[in-house]
């Protein structure tokens, strides 16, 4: 057994534990909660998503790509004479673009997210914690794994003083 | 406050009230997961879900045979032929996609503007709006005809050098139908995975924990999981509602686009979104009164929540209303004949009934919502949504049809009606839907839990006047 679970009856009571533990030089800590953490809160903010910017940079090359293949099409391999619009008609290669774009950022947003939460991940050890199955309904919890001797008494007296609704070991 | 007036024991069921909180404040995050779970994780179908997924799925086969005689015979079994040859398919699917819409938009829009009342109802919405797109993207397959060369639509290199016109709109709308049918896919199970994993944690059986637990794909809501669910899904719902008033937009370029007296209007893409809000409330509205009060979810779905919709409802039938005599307007004032005479017969031909029914549901029959009381009054709203979503498609088969049957040519007028197999069609895909909205009420979480959650805590947190943590 080398790491820690421990669950609070609110977020407030997590976000002291949280303050607690870092103080204490415990910074390897993972929160598992029903819902995002509120803003303010450690580990809120840790860090902004990379997956928005990937999207943006994918809608933006869906959309310029197949912008460009629509103007080849169009001026270079297939010319086509409609009524004696111009061939280089760019207003109207906008919303084909627009929704591949959009097809790609979505595609990308989707998939990313799985990339970098390094999901399906559809067993861990921390499953096996009697009470983790409260972190989808109402329990607050704080996961600090694979810890050494010295940090793991240190966390468990951290957090014993905190008053837990559970504390749990699993090896993690 | 209205809040204390629950607490003090108001009956919600009862007599829902226009000032009613947006969610009881008996209801806590775990009362409310627990009984969401519970609903998908039954054993047994109550009788009422049985009674309406029978017929509903006797529809859906109805659907099927349909298809199967129209792939053997071809679209000759239908009633279109010249010069109407837009019929039940195209009016049908511009229905459906309407439907549909309305339902991305209370998800998306009303995600992006933190509408409080949404949370409860927006998976509901994503249902609806799942299986609304489902309904509609069978159509323009069925219509071409030749249903197995669908692929000429896609750009890609042939042996006969050909590329797809990229001018037309109605190369448009397939890649908007596509992508909306994708993204719609996509947005659904995203803003589900949480949920899943909720369900996956209630589950009694070692068989459901399975096969929600892999629906679930490992969350179980890590600060990480959560980061960049949250990003990615505000940056999702941010495209979503964009993406859906292109889709309406492009399918009234569809008609725009062409010739024909009655189509050729610049106001034809915002009055398509405008039909797409009144039909996807009215859906909506439906929708939660009937669940709400067989789920028991009285204490999530509230007064409040008719008197928002009736409200939208209200708004998007006087812009319909709008659209609607600008339509007069430009018929006569453009002093084109033939569109003259075109909406004089719409008025006053043989169809003249399709055009004022839909002006009657659409909206005449919506001014009721002026009144408070009729915005909390069920029977009142079912009535009025029924008519409207009775309505709409009127209004897409006066589009279609009414302006078909009167070319600029009057050799070539004609008159149309709807055959059996339309007709079976069309409500072989009203099975289709109902049966999609059972069963994913039947297996699904049919409430957004993770944000009820924070809905939840943030009332709690302002009616104890403390912060916004708990």
């Amino acid at each position: 057994m080398n790491s820690l679970l421990a669950g609070f009856a609110s977020e407030q009571a997590l976000g002291v534990a949280l303050d607690r533990l870092r103080a204490a030089g415990l910074s390897n800590l993972e929160t598992y909660t029903p819902r995002p953490l509120s803003h303010g809160l450690p580990l809120a903010e840790a860090g902004a998503s990379a997956v928005p910017v990937l999207m943006f940079v994918a809608g933006m090359l869906g959309f310029a790509g197949f912008f460009l293949l629509m103007v080849y099409a169009d001026t270079r391999a297939y010319p086509l004479d409609v009524g004696g619009r111009p061939d280089f008609a760019w207003p109207a290669f906008v919303p084909i673009a627009f929704e591949i774009g959009v097809l790609c950022a979505m595609v990308t947003g989707f998939f990313g997210y799985f990339v970098v939460c390094r999901m399906p991940h559809l067993y861990d050890p921390i499953d096996g914690c009697e009470h983790f199955s409260e972190a989808s309904r109402d329990g607050w919890f704080v996961a600090l794994r694979a810890l050494e001797v010295e940090s793991m008494s240190e966390a468990r007296r951290v957090l014993r003083g905190l008053g837990p609704s559970s504390l749990e070991e699993f090896t993690g | 406050m209205s809040g204390a007036s629950i607490a003090s024991g108001r009956d919600l069921r009862a007599s829902p009230r226009n000032d009613d909180p947006v969610v009881s404040p008996d209801v806590t995050a775990a009362s409310m997961t627990d009984r969401i779970c519970a609903i998908a994780l039954r054993e047994q179908a109550p009788l009422w879900w049985w009674i309406a997924f029978v017929p509903s799925l006797v529809l859906a086969l109805l659907l099927v045979a349909s298809i199967g005689y129209l792939f053997y015979a071809g679209i000759g079994i239908w009633g279109i032929d010249w010069p109407v040859m837009w019929g039940f398919a195209i009016l049908s699917y511009v229905w459906w996609i309407a439907i549909a819409s309305g339902g991305t938009i209370i998800s998306a829009l009303f995600f992006l503007v933190r509408a409080d009342w949404r949370d409860s109802i927006n998976r509901i919405a994503e249902s609806m709006m799942l299986f609304g797109a489902a309904a509609a993207g069978i159509y323009p397959i069925l219509h071409l005809g030749r249903p197995w060369l669908f692929y000429w639509l896609f750009f890609y290199p042939n042996t006969m050098t050909l590329w797809a016109q990229f001018r037309s709109p109605l190369l448009w709308d397939f890649w908007a139908l596509l992508t909306y049918v994708l993204a719609s896919v996509l947005f659904w199970y995203f803003g589900l995975i949480p949920d899943l994993a909720s369900v996956r944690d209630r589950a009694t059986s070692e068989t459901k924990r399975r096969i929600y637990g892999v629906l679930a794909c490992g969350f179980r809501g890590s600060n990480r999981q959560w980061k960049h669910l949250r990003a990615s899904y505000a940056v999702m719902a941010a495209i979503m509602a964009p993406v859906v008033v292109s889709i309406h937009s492009i399918v009234g370029l569809d008609f725009a686009g062409a010739a024909t007296p009655g189509w050729h209007s610049t106001e034809f893409p915002p009055f398509f979104v405008f039909g797409a809000l009144l039909s996807g409330f009215a859906i909506v509205l439906l929708l939660v009164i009937l669940l709400r009060r067989s789920l028991n979810l009285e204490d999530l779905m509230t007064g409040r929540h008719f008197d928002v919709l009736c409200k939208l409802l209200l708004t998007s039938s006087l812009c319909v209303a709008y659209a609607y005599l600008m339509d007069i307007f430009t018929t006569f004032y453009g002093g084109d004949r033939a569109e003259r005479v075109m909406f004089l017969e719409r008025l006053f031909g043989s169809y003249k009934d399709v055009y004022w029914g839909a002006l009657i549901f659409n909206c005449l029959v919506p001014q009721l919502l002026w009144s408070r009381r009729l915005r909390v009054h069920q029977p009142t709203i079912v009535l009025i949504c029924l008519g409207v979503v009775v309505g709409m498609w009127l209004e897409r088969y006066e589009i279609v049809v009414t302006s078909l049957h009167r070319p600029h040519l009057p050799s070539a007028w004609g008159n149309y009606h709807g055959t059996f197999w339309d007709w079976s069609t069309l409500l072989g895909t009203v099975g289709l839907f109902l049966c999609g909205i059972l069963l994913s009420l039947r297996y699904v979480p049919i409430v957004s839990m993770h944000e009820m959650r924070s809905l939840i805590a943030e009332r709690r947190a302002v009616a104890s006047g403390a912060g916004p943590h708990e």
